[in-house]
């Protein structure tokens, strides 16, 4: 019986802070266990003639069990590794560590995108983007910059940014003007 | 998917009492300013006037208003706050103060501590209330006639859920 | 909430460089403003705070509140057209309120975003449930309909072919629903009583009752007070 591997896969995944790579050949070997687990049962019936099948109950009994309980284990495997897929999209977006990836069963590798298609769907049908401010409220910082050449800000999902003109002084999210200020376009006052 | 279900942590405690509203005198003059939130103004250096509490302590930072101490937070009120709480047992009904009145005071420490007479008096006054309040609340709780099954049910619950006020407690005492 | 009066097409007209204009003065038409409404209780964006506390806490999945987040992306929609005009000649004072405008548009989306996140976090987590439950996709926007359909699809096959097609056909289907969490509404929540209820029935085993008054905070099952949830009569903290 394989339960033990089983049980060991989702502990290495319960303890790890990131994806261990995705562990096809327990996975594999389980569905097979679980094949020939059920031929064993079929096989038992085949055996036993009709009239003497009632004395087969616990032996067949112990063997759905084992069945259904590593059927459990693995679903149970899968579903706590494409939850943490989910969240690596949520939190990077499509900026995933190639290293992570790697990590990836194959199938997972098409989750992946398939998830991100039906999301990126739905928060372009909501018009809203939801993930920004994952970690928490917004605690934006506001500088006072000087334009020294006329610019643009960095637009959002709904709207182009405002026009800047030279020799003119803004109150401005830092995060977005940090590229123009690099660039020489506005100038830090205070 | 942890990050996503967050549940209330301080950041969003602090975040949520910016909507309270809080009187300012403004160092400025403006007609008035139209918020999505409401309509706030005159803005002069002659009359007072309400706005939410996060554009006041935006204001402050940019040194353009006194923010004037709200009653609760006045010493005087504190201590009679304070008497109360001690007085008070447990399972009585908590001491009517404002709903974020942490969160709002220790960010007004931080940001306004100029505007709040007798500073050091207050400061000492809602550490005590604080601690005074942890203690009628909740350092004890009585578990007599409890059979062990049931003490092993509501092990986990309490203990987290006691635990969890306790971090929050400090980490708001610490600002 | 009308969207038609937009200051880029008044502005023209209006604005010159020399006269007294301000923009704080421009930006005065009643479109946007946020005063105690006729409808209901409070202001949109307490409207909103609300909403988001009530589905991050709730155990369930509550009715989609189509007409809120509608009129919230209008008003952020025009607050934000109303601060990106090309002005350039204002005091001091008034740049500083655009960033402060721009300021209460970020805290009004993150709870815009709170709100529907949390909608997509239960519907991911029950995610059979809003395919098969006709009550439950009833509460769903029609976006969140077709976003729990392609998930619930895309979970099933991802299931199927990672796994359970290696099995024998008489045990290889059934248990994608046993892997998605039950909603149980007997969680216990924090709930703020907004007006005088009176006695409600904690239990119909063991005939509790508990009384319930205005700006109680009570600590309670969620089954008993989902009524008075839908009606506003509670919100959970």
């Amino acid at each position: 019986m394989s339960n033990s591997k089983v049980i060991a896969l989702l502990q290495e995944l319960s303890n790890s802070s990131t994806l261990p790579p995705y562990d096809e050949e327990t996975v594999r070997e389980t569905g097979q266990e679980i094949n020939n687990t059920h031929s064993e049962i079929i096989q038992l019936f085949a055996e036993t003639p009709a009239k003497e099948r009632k004395r087969l109950g616990s032996s067949v009994v112990v063997r759905h069990h084992t069945i259904a309980r590593n059927k459990r284990c693995i679903l149970a495997y899968l579903k706590n590794r494409i939850d943490v897929i989910k969240q690596l999209r949520w939190e990077l977006d499509n900026s995933i560590p190639e290293d992570v990836m790697q990590n990836f069963g194959s199938k997972e590798g098409e989750f992946l995108v398939k998830y991100d298609e039906i999301l990126t769907q739905y928060i372009d049908d909501v018009g809203v983007d939801l993930c920004k401010d994952l970690q928490g409220p917004p605690q934006v910082l506001y500088i006072q910059a000087r334009v020294l050449e006329d610019c643009q800000l960095p637009g959002d999902d709904q709207e182009e940014g405002r026009l800047l003109k030279k020799g003119t002084e803004h109150f401005l999210k830092r995060s977005d003007v940090e590229g123009l200020i690099r660039a020489g376009v506005l100038q830090h006052v205070i | 998917m942890q990050s996503l279900s967050t549940l209330s942590k301080i950041d969003d405690l602090k975040f949520f009492c910016g909507d309270e509203k809080i009187t300012i005198q403004p160092k400025f003059q403006l007609k008035e300013a139209i918020f999505i939130g409401g309509t706030y103004g005159p803005f002069n250096s002659i009359e007072q006037c309400d706005v939410p509490f996060w554009l006041a302590l935006e204001l402050k930072r940019k040194q353009k208003c006194h923010i004037i101490v709200p009653e609760w937070l006045q010493a005087d009120n504190l201590e009679k706050s304070y008497t109360t709480e001690l007085a008070k047992k447990v399972g009585d009904p908590y001491e009517v103060l404002p709903y974020h009145y942490i969160e709002m005071a220790t960010q007004l420490l931080e940001y306004a501590s100029d505007d709040i007479p007798n500073v050091v008096k207050v400061r000492r006054l809602l550490e005590d209330l604080w601690t005074a309040s942890i203690t009628a609340g909740t350092s004890m709780i009585e578990l007599n006639n409890l059979t062990g099954m049931e003490l092993h049910n509501i092990r986990p619950i309490i203990t987290q859920a006691l635990t969890q006020f306790q971090t929050l407690s400090d980490s708001m005492l610490s600002q | 909430m009308h969207f038609e009066a937009l200051p880029t097409k008044r502005l023209p007209a209006q604005f010159t460089a020399n006269n007294e204009f301000k923009l704080l003065d421009l930006i005065l038409s009643n479109d946007i403003i946020d005063a105690e409404d006729e409808g209901g209780k409070g202001s949109l964006v307490q409207k909103i705070k609300t909403a988001a506390l009530n589905e991050r806490s709730a155990p369930e999945l509550l009715e989609y509140k189509e007409e809120l987040v509608d009129q919230i992306k209008q008003s952020l929609r025009s607050q934000k057209q109303r601060i990106n005009g090309p002005f350039t000649e204002f005091q001091f004072e008034e740049k500083l309120f655009t960033s402060f405008q721009q300021m209460e548009i970020d805290r009004i989306s993150y709870l815009l975003r709170s709100y529907l996140r949390s909608r997509i976090v239960k519907i991911e987590k029950h995610h059979s449930k809003f395919v098969s439950d006709e009550t439950y996709h009833q509460r769903l926007s029609p976006s969140e309909q077709k976003f729990a359909q392609s998930y619930t699809d895309l979970i099933k096959s991802h299931y199927r072919e990672s796994f359970l097609q290696s099995l024998p056909d008489r045990v290889n289907s059934g248990e994608e629903d046993a892997m998605t969490a039950r909603i149980n509404l007997d969680e216990y929540v924090i709930c703020r009583v907004l007006e005088r209820i009176g006695q409600i029935e904690l239990d119909d085993q063991t005939d509790e009752f508990a009384e319930l008054n205005e700006n109680d905070v009570v600590l309670i099952r969620y089954r008993p007070i989902q009524h008075l949830l839908v009606e506003g009569k509670v919100e959970l903290l």
